[in-house]
C-alpha cells in the first residue's frame, strides 16, 4: 500500500460512506443524483427540522414557484421539493431524517454525529458535501415587540401560516423587496384582505415581472422607504406595526393581524464555522468556479456557499457541480491507492 | 395500537371531549393542514407518541378542514399542539419540535394505567 492511514483516522465500525451530503435542498438533492446515477451509493442527511426547516430547506416555507426551469405552470416550493427528493429516492440514494450535529474534519476520513448521538463513536465519509443551505433572518432587537410577537402574528412560513384563520380576511404586511416579499405578497392575497409591502428602498430589487404585477394589485399597497418599528396587540395576538417613513420621516401605525418576512438569509455554517474557510457573513468560500472549500475533500454548494445568486436553480447547479468533483477525487484518490 | 384520531365533525370534537374528561384523559391535539412541511416533517413522531402512551388521546385536526374548531382555539402557527384536561387547555406548544412535544406529553399526559394501580394497591 503506498498510502497509509493516519493515526486517528479509522473508519466507522458503525457506518463508513464514500460520500455524505448534508442537506436536502436543491443542492443536496441535485448531488444525490449525480452520484447515486455513478453508483456511489450517496447518504443524505435531509435533516429533522434541521435549522427550523422541514426537510427539503427554504423552498418547503416558499409559495409559488413559477421561475424554476421546467415547469411552465409553476408549482409551490414544497411540491418542488417532493419532486427533488422523489428523484434522489429513484435512483437509490440512502435518505436518513436526521440532523447532522457534529463534524471533525481535521482528518480523513472524516467523522460526523448525529444530533442526539454526539457522545458515541460517529460515523466516517471520506467526502462531505455541505449543503445545509441559509436561514431567513428576523428583524430581531430592530423591531420592538417581534419576540412577543412571533408566531403570534408574525410568520415564520407564508405557505406554511397564510392561510389560518386569524390571517383571513386581514390585512397583513410583508417586509422585503426582492422576489420572494413580491412572490408572498402576492401570494398572501388570496387569504388577507390586504397586504402591505414595506420596502426599505424606494425601488424594488425583485424582477421587473413581479414588482409590475405588484403595483397592478388593487389588494397590494407598497410602502416605499419605510421600515417597521414596533409591534402591538394585545399580548397574546398582532393588531398592528408603527412604521416609519425614512425618507420624509413621518411615522404611522398600519393595522395589521399578520408580519411576515423575506428581508435575506443567514448561511448555516454553524457545523463548520471553526473548521472552514467562511467569509465575515458567515457564507463557505469555495474556489472560485468550483465547490471546493479550504478543506480537501469537503464541497459546498448550495445557499451555503452563494450570497450573490441564492437561485433554486444556481444551488442545483452547484451540487451537480459537487457531485462531479467529490465523484473525481474519489476516482482518483481509488486509483492511487491501488497503484501499488 | 392506538392512532391519532383525525377529527371530521364538530360534532365528533365534542363527543370525544366529553369522553375523555369523563375518563380522565388527557387530550393531545395537533393542529395541522396539509400543505404545512412541518407539520408533515413531526406528522410520525406524533403517531409514535401515540402508539407509546395509550392512557392519553391524541387528535388531529386539520385547520383547513375543522375551520371553527381551529377559529376557537386561535391558532396562530402551524403546527401548533395543545394539551386539555378537564376540558381546560393546560399545555401549548408552537413549530414541529419533537423534543417539546414529547415533554408536552410527559408533563400534562398523567400517570399510566400500570402507574396508578399500583399506587392504589400500595395504599
Amino acid at each position: 500500500m503506498s498510502t497509509s492511514t493516519p493515526p486517528g483516522s479509522q473508519k466507522s465500525s458503525k457506518g463508513h460512506s464514500r460520500v455524505v451530503i448534508i442537506g436536502s435542498g436543491p443542492a443536496g438533492h441535485t448531488a444525490a443524483i449525480y452520484l447515486a446515477r455513478a453508483n456511489l451509493n450517496p447518504v443524505l442527511f435531509e435533516g429533522f427540522m434541521a435549522n427550523g426547516f422541514a426537510a427539503g430547506g427554504q423552498l418547503t416555507t416558499t409559495t409559488d414557484v413559477e421561475n424554476f426551469p421546467g415547469f411552465p405552470t409553476g408549482l409551490t416550493g414544497p411540491e418542488l421539493m417532493d419532486k427533488f427528493r422523489e428523484q434522489s429516492v429513484r435512483f437509490g440514494t440512502h435518505i436518513i431524517t436526521e440532523t447532522i450535529s457534529k463534524l471533525d474534519l481535521s482528518s480523513r476520513p472524516f467523522r460526523y454525529w448525529r444530533e442526539g448521538q454526539e457522545g458515541e463513536e460517529g460515523e466516517t465519509a471520506d467526502t462531505l458535501i455541505i449543503a445545509t443551505g441559509a436561514s431567513a433572518k428576523r428583524l430581531g432587537a430592530t423591531l420592538k415587540g417581534e419576540e412577543r410577537y412571533w408566531q403570534s402574528g408574525i410568520s415564520a412560513c407564508a405557505v406554511c401560516d397564510g392561510a389560518i384563520s386569524i390571517f383571513r380576511n386581514k390585512p397583513l404586511a410583508v417586509i422585503g423587496g426582492g422576489d420572494s416579499a413580491a412572490e408572498e405578497a402576492t401570494y398572501l392575497t388570496k387569504y388577507g384582505s390586504h397586504v402591505y409591502v414595506l420596502v426599505r428602498r424606494s425601488e424594488f430589487r425583485a424582477s421587473k415581472i413581479m414588482a409590475k404585477r405588484l403595483k397592478a394589485n388593487p389588494k397590494i399597497t407598497i410602502l416605499w422607504n419605510t421600515v417597521a418599528t414596533e409591534c402591538e396587540g394585545d399580548g397574546d395576538l398582532l393588531q398592528s406595526l408603527r412604521i416609519k417613513n425614512l425618507a420624509t420621516g413621518e411615522e404611522g401605525r398600519l393595522p395589521i393581524s399578520g408580519l411576515f418576512y423575506a428581508i435575506g438569509h443567514d448561511p448555516a455554517t454553524s457545523l463548520v464555522r471553526n473548521q472552514l474557510q467562511t467569509d465575515s457573513e458567515g457564507y463557505i468560500i469555495t474556489v472560485p468556479g468550483t465547490t471546493q472549500t479550504s478543506v480537501k475533500g469537503v464541497f459546498a454548494a448550495g445557499d451555503v456557499q452563494d450570497k450573490r445568486y441564492r437561485q433554486a436553480i444556481t444551488s442545483a447547479g452547484s451540487g451537480c457541480m459537487a457531485a462531479l468533483e467529490a465523484e473525481r477525487l474519489i476516482a482518483e484518490e481509488e486509483m492511487e491507492g491501488s497503484g501499488s | 395500537m392506538s392512532a391519532p384520531v383525525d377529527i371530521q365533525s364538530i360534532q365528533q370534537w365534542n363527543d370525544i371531549l366529553e369522553a375523555s374528561t369523563e375518563a380522565g384523559k388527557t387530550i393531545i391535539v395537533d393542529f395541522s393542514a396539509e400543505w404545512c412541511p412541518p407539520c408533515r416533517a413531526i406528522a410520525p413522531r406524533y403517531e409514535l407518541l401515540a402508539s407509546k402512551n395509550p392512557h392519553v388521546q391524541f387528535l388531529r385536526v386539520d385547520v383547513d378542514e375543522q375551520r371553527q374548531i381551529a377559529e376557537s382555539f386561535q391558532v396562530t402557527a402551524m403546527p401548533t399542539f395543545f394539551a386539555i384536561r378537564d376540558q381546560d387547555v393546560v399545555g401549548m406548544l408552537r413549530g414541529a419540535d419533537p423534543q417539546g412535544l414529547a415533554r408536552l406529553v410527559q408533563k400534562h399526559g398523567g400517570p399510566e394505567p400500570g402507574v396508578a394501580e399500583t399506587q392504589k394497591a400500595v395504599l
